[in-house]
């Protein structure tokens, strides 16, 4: 009797020190998933994979558009559950009408200074064209946020009339590989010495979305042909895979040239898993010096009812529990047939797959962002809902974003 | 402009002595240049005129406004822009008349009448205006030199223009207006004006840069120093004076070896520091 | 001797100081020009005050250029004659005193004899632009309200002609074209030239407002039908006849990418007919043979967008201004007879100012419109500044 007393108490001891605690494969819920608005942009319509985290400062950083000319640079502090805005880059950075900016496209990278790093994208079909019209899109920046001094240097900018689609930051030596829209171009960037390098253009119809980093200091990008492209840290050259990264049977031509849409790093394993537009999962193991080996994990979701390549999948992270996480849909492309968002669970030890919680798009019809946890292995994505209200804001949709906290072990919702 | 050799515009720049830091504070007008700015000491505002549109431009770093307030002006840009203890801002139109944006009232305000003029002088120097100043600040008053060799002392007040009056020339001469071209003043804690004349070709004495004195309240001129070119070619800078006494000039001396560096003529820069009271030299 | 040398030195340092920096161009500065000082703030002379002098309306009676300008928000504009004999403003006519609440004339002047027309754009949006007639005699100024044509919105272009007594406009900021029979009164208005709100969201997408996508002129052929551009890119003709409006088959000349950008900124009728006209978008130069109402894109004067202002002088050649901010205006020449265009530069012209007791040079920026004096012998240019001149220069 006294030891079944005890072991209830021991057992209720635990539930109470556990709670909220879910074991890996364990039933996740709306409970493992938060949303926090973004204050004081009530134009607000959209966010772009424009997200980071300072592991220096344990604060989230997103870059939010009205989807036109207005940016605004939020900071979400995770001790304190605070989200607040900045600022709009025209006034943190003194831009003129003429310098106008559509989105933050890029991810908020830390670098070796601790600094936050980003870039801005015309992100309007009006900065393809209009050029040198006084309407025109002048071109995009690379910025500088120091979370110390709380403040955003302008850090120049990449081609005259392209955007900065994507960047990521050498870990070393804190240099920056960016690529251009929509010329495909690949920019070698050393802030400290204003050294700006094109490397020439690397692809052609469309600029995929994502350049990633390794431990090395290695920086990755694709070419049309879905090869990887290589900055290597060590010897400061461009190399080219020999062959494609895997991709499905039939996959069209314009998937294969669109490369990749996602990336998540396990950092203790030093390996990288990668999302293509063609809706393949891929494991990278990077190597210091040459490309590493890439193995084809499948496919990121099974139906009978679309080809396997037809997914759109633009986040991607990977839970402390080992398992990779991320969202399906958006830009009008959803699985079986119903105007879901799906977050789906991947295992890449057993290369299974599960859908754990479905979402309609007035909760949430598109996610982005790749790579962003913080040390308790909350995932932070940048989120969007369907929002009629939104109509008229601008391109790509009617929308409301916010910012989408997801941890697949503990209970975080309200 | 637009061509890929093409120029911006450009900047206004912020450097903080404490952090030795600069900040980029944004650009101008597209394409234009900035030839000169005016600091607005009470309220943080920041006086321009664009390059070749003349436009008086006004930005509040602070809030990341900038205001084109229009043309005043055409075919010269006058170089040269001011402010007063109240804030308020300076610039000339293109009949040499004041232009003042007023703080307080937020409005520009244009003088009635042009700041004084040899009889004869070139309306194409009348359309370049003022290049230098120099403050007394004790007194209130602000020393221009024009672009006609006019040396004037203007009296500004807080609201409306102030007045204006004509000292006398640079140089004396037996037909006025005289040649050279002073780009530069300071006024020295000895209550007196000191400029340098030549330039741009237009020297009082060949290939001579003359280093004048300037009497506000007698009006009497002397010549203090002469340099030949190839020692001082050109001189700019104003109102540039530490609490020692102190006076600071851009130079410029010709030299044969910088040609083919650039336009405006064959150059080195260097910087003066000069004092009247005072022996300086090493 | 040395003395000599020397003065010839000092005189070639100082022409050297008047010679262009590294320049391979000189400003446009013929014989015969000259520029009118219309504008300047708290004078005693006759002269138009800050912020209310644009030259967005010019035409030529005789002797005298008459305009009609824009006003900053707040502030009313002037009509207002230059003489060519005197070469200086003899008469300002505060529209205000007639007709408030008005902050622009930008129409251009449609004519009818000796008698103007023009149409106004309303301070405040959503209130009305009014007709006026405007008559220049006796070194005066008359301006008669002719009422609002289309309630709640502004008058953005203007044509008259005389041999039918109408007026033709485009209202602001539907794009509606509007008919005025100056006899009666009687207004129409048509829809069709409108943006439709599918239009709307292709040009807010492009962050184009009606100012930038309206047809900035109309013009009259000489069989009387009238031409104007209308969204996207088109170009429409109204037959007064049928009461028809008709959309030509050819599209404005477009740069790839830009067609939201197409609109028509100015017209010139040839002596044989033809018209000329100029697209903002990108600052082609066009003509439109009225008999087949095929559009032949001419190419473009400059690098820069917008053409402004054309006119035919007398020596049968077309002049025009292209290029506006961010850059600035560049006068161009086009030989229908000849090797197309000429560049003529940024023109500088002397700019008498009593006071001051010589020729300014006087360098134009930015310009709204272009005419031709009656014989062609005289081409005019308003500036569109905060502080705007007239400038002139003879065609030889």
């Amino acid at each position: 009797m006294y030891r079944t007393v005890l072991g209830a108490c021991i057992f209720m001891v635990l539930l109470v020190l556990g709670a909220g605690y879910h074991p890996a494969g364990a039933e996740i819920t709306r409970k493992n998933i938060r949303f926090e608005e973004y204050p004081d942009f009530p134009d607000a319509h959209s966010s772009w994979g424009s997200i980071g985290y300072s592991k220096t400062h344990k604060k989230v950083y997103i870059g939010v558009t009205n989807h036109r000319d207005k940016v605004g640079f939020f900071e979400y502090d995770i001790k304190r559950r605070k989200m607040r805005l900045h600022g709009f880059l025209p006034e943190l950075s003194n831009l003129r009408e003429f310098q106008w900016q559509g989105k933050m496209h890029s991810q908020v990278v830390e670098g070796p200074d601790g600094c936050m790093y980003f870039s801005t994208d015309g992100g309007e079909t009006r900065m393809l064209y209009l050029m040198n019209h006084p309407r025109g899109y002048g071109g995009s920046f690379f910025y500088r946020w120091d979370p110390v001094a709380e403040r955003l240097d302008n850090i120049g900018m990449g081609p005259r009339f392209d955007s900065l689609k994507d960047m990521m930051i050498d870990r070393k030596s804190g240099k920056i590989l960016a690529t251009t829209f929509p010329q495909v171009h690949l920019l070698l960037y050393d802030p400290q010495k204003n050294d700006l390098r094109d490397l020439g253009r690397v692809g052609s119809t469309h600029v995929p979305r994502v350049l990633f980093n390794d431990r090395y200091g290695n920086v990755y990008y694709v070419d049309w042909r879905q090869r990887l492209v290589k900055y290597e840290h060590d010897t400061e050259k461009l190399l080219f895979a020999k062959e494609s990264l895997p991709f499905f049977k039939g996959t069209p031509p314009y998937s294969i040239i669109t490369g990749i849409t996602a990336w998540a790093e396990d950092q203790e394993k030093g390996m990288i898993y990668l999302i293509t537009y063609g809706s393949k999962m891929i494991a990278y193991y990077p190597t210091r010096l040459g490309f590493g080996n890439c193995e084809d994990l499948g496919g990121i979701y099974d139906s009978d009812q679309k080809q396997p390549y037809d997914y759109y999948c633009p986040n991607l992270a990977l839970g402390d529990n080992g398992l990779l996480y991320y969202f399906i849909g958006g830009h009008g492309n959803y699985v079986d047939g119903v105007e879901q968002n799906v977050l789906m669970e991947f295992d890449p030890e057993k290369k299974t797959k599960r859908m754990v919680l479905s979402f309609p798009l007035k909760e949430i019809n598109e996610v982005t962002g790749a790579n962003v946890k913080d040390e308790e292995g909350n995932i932070y994505f940048c989120g969007r809902r369907r929002d009629p209200r939104a109509e008229m804001m601008g391109e790509s949709g009617a929308s409301r974003p916010f910012m989408v906290i997801f941890n697949p072990e503990r209970e975080i919702g309200e | 402009m637009n061509h890929p050799h093409g120029y911006q515009g450009g900047y206004i720049f912020k450097w903080d002595p404490a952090k030795e830091r600069l900040t980029n504070l944004g650009l101008g007008l597209k394409y234009d240049s900035i030839k000169d700015i005016a600091l607005d000491r009470v309220g943080g505002l920041i006086y321009g005129v664009s390059y070749p549109q003349v436009h008086f431009l006004l930005w509040d770093p602070g809030n990341n406004i900038f205001r084109d307030l229009g043309r005043v002006g055409s075919d010269h840009v006058p170089r040269c822009i001011f402010s007063d203890r109240w804030g308020n801002g300076y610039y000339v139109d293109w009949r040499q008349r004041l232009v003042k944006y007023e703080r307080d009232s937020g409005q520009l305000l244009f003088s009635r009448d042009s700041i004084p003029a040899f009889p004869g002088t070139p309306a194409g120097r009348i359309i370049t205006g003022v290049p230098t100043y120099a403050k007394d600040s004790e007194n209130g008053v602000i020393y221009l030199i024009t672009y006609g060799n006019m040396v004037c002392a203007f009296r500004p007040q807080r609201r409306g223009i102030g007045s204006v009056e004509a000292l006398g020339a640079t140089y004396d001469m037996e037909t006025l207006p005289p040649r050279g071209y002073s780009p530069n003043s300071g006024f020295a804690n000895n209550g007196k004006l000191y400029y340098f004349i030549g330039g741009h070709g237009q020297y009082v004495v060949s290939d001579t840069t003359l280093l004048m004195e300037f009497d506000p309240l007698t009006r009497e001129k002397q010549i203090v120093l002469r340099f030949p070119v190839d020692v001082v070619s050109e001189v700019t800078g104003c109102d540039v004076k530490d609490d020692r006494g102190n006076l600071y000039f851009a130079g410029r001396r010709r030299s044969l070896q910088a040609e083919n560096m650039g336009e405006s003529g064959a150059s080195r820069p260097f910087m003066i520091i000069f004092n009247p009271t005072r022996e300086i030299a090493p | 001797m040395n003395r000599k040398i020397l003065t010839l030195a000092a005189a070639f340092s100082v022409l050297a100081m008047f010679r262009p920096l590294a320049g391979d161009y000189k400003f446009f500065s013929p014989k015969g020009s000259f520029a009118v000082e219309v504008s300047l703030e708290n004078t005693y002379r006759l002269r138009l005050p800050i912020y209310r002098n644009a030259i967005t309306s010019l035409t030529c009676i005789g002797d005298h250029a008459i305009g009609g300008t824009r006003a900053n928000e707040g502030l009313s504009p002037f009509l207002f004659a230059v003489s060519l004999t005197s070469r200086s403003l003899e008469v300002v006519h505060d529209l205000a005193e007639v007709l408030p609440d008005q902050r622009a004339i930008q129409s251009g002047f449609g004519r009818g004899g000796t008698v103007l027309y023009a149409g106004t754009m309303p301070d405040k949006e959503g209130a009305s632009g009014h007709l006026i007639k405007v008559r220049f005699a006796n070194k005066k100024i008359e301006v008669t309200d002719l009422g609002e044509p289309v309630n709640g919105e502004g008058i953005f272009a203007i044509t008259a002609d005389s041999r039918l007594n109408m007026l033709y406009g485009i209202a602001h900021p539907s794009g509606r074209f509007f008919t005025y029979n100056i006899q009666s009164g009687k207004v129409q208005v048509y829809d069709e030239t409108a943006a439709t709100q599918r239009q709307l969201g292709y040009y807010h997408s492009y962050a184009l407002e009606p100012e930038d996508f309206l047809s900035r002129a109309l013009v009259v052929d000489k069989s009387g039908r009238v031409y104007g551009s209308r969204p996207v890119n088109s170009v429409f003709r109204f037959n007064p006849q049928s009461g028809k409006i008709e959309t030509l088959k050819d599209e404005l000349p477009i740069v790839w990418g830009r067609r939201s950008l197409g609109r028509v900124d100015s017209w010139a009728v040839a002596p044989d007919g033809t018209l000329y006209g100029g697209n903002a978008g990108d600052g082609q130069l066009f003509k439109i043979d009225p008999v087949t109402g095929r559009l032949t894109n001419l190419g473009k004067p400059i690098m820069m967008p917008r053409l402004v202002g054309l006119a035919f002088g007398c020596d049968g050649k077309l002049y025009g201004v292209a290029g506006a901010l961010p850059g600035y205006a560049h006068l161009f020449v086009y030989d229908p007879n000849d090797s197309g265009f000429t560049d003529l530069g940024n023109p500088r012209f002397p700019l008498y100012a009593p006071e001051i007791g010589g020729e300014l040079p006087w360098r134009g920026f930015q310009i709204a419109t272009v005419t031709a004096s009656e014989d062609g012998c005289y081409i005019f240019m308003g500036e569109d500044e905060s502080l705007s001149q007239l400038m002139v220069f003879p065609v030889k």
